[in-house]
C-alpha cells in the first residue's frame, strides 16, 4: 500500500460495515476512514479526501442524497481545510489516517471546536524509530514508527465558547516539540522556534528531523543502569545559579552533571540514557524533569564534548557544567554557561619523555626538562636555566626509576614562567644522565598545543665511568 | 685530586697539582651533573671502552666539550701537571686548558696511549703470577742493609 493521493482509490460504503475505505455518515455528520481496500496505515492526504467527497456529493453512488446535506469541507489551502456545519471525522482512527495537512472543525454555529495541525518530518529517520512529541503535557508517541506525517490536535473547545480552561478543553497552539531519541542513535528534536513559528494553526508544519548512528554509544542500557561509573553519575537542575571557577574566572551554571570520574564518552552515554527515561532525572530537590522531554544536554563534535543550553524548570539558569570528569579530558570539554557563552579550561598539554634502555637500566639516572628560549637569561645552558613546571606547578625533573617513559602535564594556556608568553609553543631541552650504564644525553623539542608531544632520550651505554671504593 | 666544576663559566678547576686519570675527571663530572647541575652544557663526550676480550677494551677517548666553552684550569701554583688518558678537545682547534688566575707556570703533560687497545686490570700490580713470584724471590735475596731507601705510593 501507499499513501493515497488519488480519489479514485477511495470508495464510500453504503452502510457502516467497514467494507470500503470511507463511510460518509449522513446521520451523525461524520466521515469515517477504514483500513480497507486501498487504504492502509500509509493514509490519505486531506486534499485527496476533500476531492473524493466532492465526487461523492456529485455522483452520490449509494443514493444517500448527499446533495441535500451541507458539504462537509471548505478548502483554505492545499494543506488546510475546515469541517463545517457540524461535520467532523468519526474519531481518532480516521483523524490519524490523514496526511499532509491540518484542519479546523466548526460547529453548526460556526464556532471553532477543534484544530489539528499536520506534522511532517523532513530528514532521514530509520523505519523503526519511534518518534514522540511533547505539547507541554508529556511525551506522546507518534502513531507510526519512522518519519512523521501525522495530524496532531492543538486545540479543543467542545462548546466553542473560546474558553479553553474548562472541562477537557485546551489550547496547545504555542508548544510543540518533536523528538527522535533511539538507543545508539544521534538524538534530534525540533520545536516551533526551529521553524520560525510561535503559534500553530490548522495547517501543515514541516520540521527538520534526522538521525544516524551514534558512534559514542558503546554500552547497552543495562550496563549504564547498573554498573559504575554510570551509577554514580547524576544531573542536578538547580534553583539558583551555581558559580564555577574556570581558568580563574567564575561563571554561572544552572544545570550540573556529576561525571563520577567517568570519561567524556561515559558521561555522554549516561546523559543520553537519561534522556530516554520517562521519569524524573533531576537529582536535585527542585522541580521534576522528565527525561524524555528534557532538552538535550550534551553533544559531541569529533572527540570534543560540548554542553548545550537547556531549559531548567528549577530556575537556576540554562548553562550546563560537568563536574568530576577525568583530568585527561579537560582539553576536550566545552561548557556553555547561563549567558549561552562557551567556556573552556586553559589548555593543558602533555609531554611524554621516552627513555632508552641504558637510562632505564641505570639505577642512578635522572632527567630534567628546561626551557630553551625564554626571554632573558633563564634558559638551558645558563646558570639560571629554568626547569619547566607541570600543570600543578611542580618542576619537570626526577629519577628515571626504571621507567621507559614518563608523562608530564603542561599548562599551555597559563604557564608564564620566566616571561613565557602563555598559549605559545614552548621550546624545551631535555637532559638525562646515569652513572653506570647511561651516558649523558640531551634532546630538544617543542611543547605544542597537543597531548601528543614526545621527546626521546637514548643514552649511549656507559663504559668509562668509574667510582672505585 | 679534587675538581671544581664551574658550570656558569664552563670551567673545570683543579684544586691540586696531583696527576690524575681523565676517566676519574669524567666520572666526577657525571656525579656533579646528577647533583642538580644539568642546566649547563655537557662537559664531556666519550668513545671506546667496549670490551674485546676478557682483559682488553677498545681504548677510551674523552672529548672535552670545548664547543660550548669548557676548559680545564690548573691549580694556582707553579707545577708540573700530568694527566693520564686520551683527552682531546671536541674541536681540534680549541685549547683544552686556560691559564691560572695568578699567572703561574704550569707544565702540562698528557700521557696518551697510542694503542688502540686498552688493558683492563681489575686488581693487583699488573704482573702475572710468574712475574710476581720471580720478583718476590729476588727481593728476598737482597739484604735489607743494602737498600738506601724505600718509597711508598
Amino acid at each position: 500500500m501507499a499513501l493515497i493521493i488519488d480519489p479514485d482509490y477511495l470508495n464510500d460504503s453504503a452502510v457502516d460495515d467497514g467494507s470500503a475505505e470511507v463511510f460518509i455518515d449522513t446521520t451523525n455528520l461524520k466521515i469515517k476512514l477504514n483500513i480497507e481496500g486501498y487504504l492502509s496505515t500509509d493514509g490519505v492526504t486531506i486534499k485527496c479526501l476533500y476531492s473524493f467527497l466532492k465526487e461523492e456529493w456529485r455522483n452520490d453512488t449509494h443514493t444517500k442524497n448527499l446533495a441535500s446535506f451541507p458539504f462537509p469541507m471548505i478548502p483554505i489551502t492545499d494543506e488546510s481545510f475546515e469541517f463545517v456545519d457540524g461535520w467532523n471525522f468519526d474519531g481518532y482512527q480516521s483523524q490519524y489516517l490523514i496526511r499532509t495537512g491540518g484542519w479546523t472543525v466548526r460547529n453548526t454555529s460556526g464556532n471553532v471546536i477543534e484544530k489539528w495541525a499536520g506534522i511532517i518530518g523532513l530528514g532521514s529517520i530509520n523505519a523503526d524509530d519511534q518518534l514522540y512529541y511533547n505539547q507541554g503535557e508529556g511525551a506522546v508517541d507518534v502513531q507510526l514508527t519512522g518519519q512523521i506525517n501525522q495530524a496532531v490536535q492543538i486545540l479543543r473547545d467542545d462548546d466553542g465558547d473560546g474558553v479553553f480552561s474548562e472541562d477537557d478543553d485546551y489550547d496547545r497552539t504555542d508548544t510543540f516539540t518533536i523528538f527522535c531519541r533511539e538507543y545508539s542513535q544521534v538524538y534530534n528534536s525540533a520545536s516551533l522556534a526551529d521553524i520560525g513559528v510561535s503559534i500553530m494553526d490548522s495547517i501543515a508544519y514541516r520540521f527538520p528531523l534526522s538521525t544516524g548512528t551514534d558512534l559514542k554509544i558503546t554500552h547497552n542500557d543495562n550496563a549504564i543502569a547498573t554498573t559504575a561509573p554510570y551509577t554514580g553519575m547524576s544531573i542536578t537542575y538547580h534553583a539558583t545559579p551555581q558559580s564555577i571557577d574556570i581558568g580563574g574566572s567564575n561563571y554561572n551554571f544552572g544545570i550540573i552533571i556529576d561525571g563520577n570520574n567517568g570519561t567524556a564518552e561515559q558521561i555522554y552515554e549516561f546523559i543520553q540514557y537519561q534522556l530516554r527515561q520517562d521519569s524524573n532525572i533531576n537529582a536535585g530537590l527542585d522541580d521534576e524533569v522528565n527525561g524524555k522531554t528534557a532538552d538535550a544536554l550534551l553533544s559531541f563534535v569529533g572527540d570534543t564534548l560540548y554542553t548545550r543550553t537547556a531549559t531548567n524548570p528549577a530556575g537556576g539558569g540554562t548553562g550546563v557544567f560537568i563536574e568530576n570528569y577525568q583530568v585527561v579530558d579537560v582539553n576536550r570539554l566545552v561548557f556553555v554557561d547561563n549567558t549561552a557563552t562557551q567556556r573552556t579550561f586553559p589548555y593543558v598539554a602533555a609531554l611524554t619523555i621516552n627513555f632508552g634502555a641504558n637510562l632505564t637500566a641505570d639505577a642512578s639516572s635522572k632527567y630534567w626538562v628546561y626551557f630553551t628560549d625564554l626571554p632573558g637569561d633563564a634558559d638551558y645552558g645558563k646558570s639560571g636555566g629554568t626547569l619547566v613546571e607541570d600543570a600543578d606547578g611542580v618542576d619537570m625533573t626526577g629519577d628515571v626509576d626504571s621507567n621507559t617513559s614518563i608523562q608530564h602535564s603542561f599548562a599551555y594556556d597559563a604557564n608564564n614562567q620566566g616571561g613565557r608568553t602563555p598559549a605559545s609553543e614552548a621550546a624545551v631541552t631535555v637532559v638525562a644522565i646515569g652513572l653506570n650504564t647511561g651516558q649523558y644525553v640531551r634532546a630538544t623539542g617543542t611543547i605544542t598545543r597537543s597531548t601528543s608531544n614526545v621527546i626521546s632520550l637514548v643514552a649511549a651505554l656507559e663504559r668509562n665511568y668509574a667510582n672505585p671504593a | 685530586m679534587g675538581y671544581i666544576f664551574d658550570g656558569y663559566n664552563t670551567t673545570i678547576i683543579l684544586d691540586s697539582t696531583t696527576e690524575f686519570n681523565i676517566d676519574d675527571l669524567y666520572s666526577r663530572w657525571k656525579e656533579w651533573v646528577l647533583t642538580g647541575n644539568a642546566m649547563y652544557p655537557p662537559a664531556f663526550r666519550t668513545l671506546g671502552g667496549e670490551p674485546i676480550s676478557l682483559t682488553q677494551t677498545v681504548a677510551p677517548y674523552f672529548f672535552l666539550n670545548t664547543i660550548d666553552g669548557w676548559v680545564i684550569r690548573p691549580a694556582e701554583s707553579n707545577h708540573e701537571l700530568k694527566i693520564i688518558g686520551n683527552l682531546y678537545p671536541e674541536d681540534p682547534n680549541d685549547p683544552l686548558f686556560t691559564q691560572t688566575l695568578g699567572g703561574y707556570t704550569v707544565l702540562i703533560t698528557i700521557e696518551r696511549s697510542s694503542a688502540a687497545i686498552g688493558y683492563e686490570i681489575n686488581l693487583g700490580s699488573g704482573l702475572s703470577t710468574d712475574e710476581h713470584n720471580w720478583l718476590n724471590a729476588i727481593f728476598k735475596n737482597i739484604p735489607l742493609q743494602t737498600i738506601l731507601a724505600l718509597r711508598q705510593g
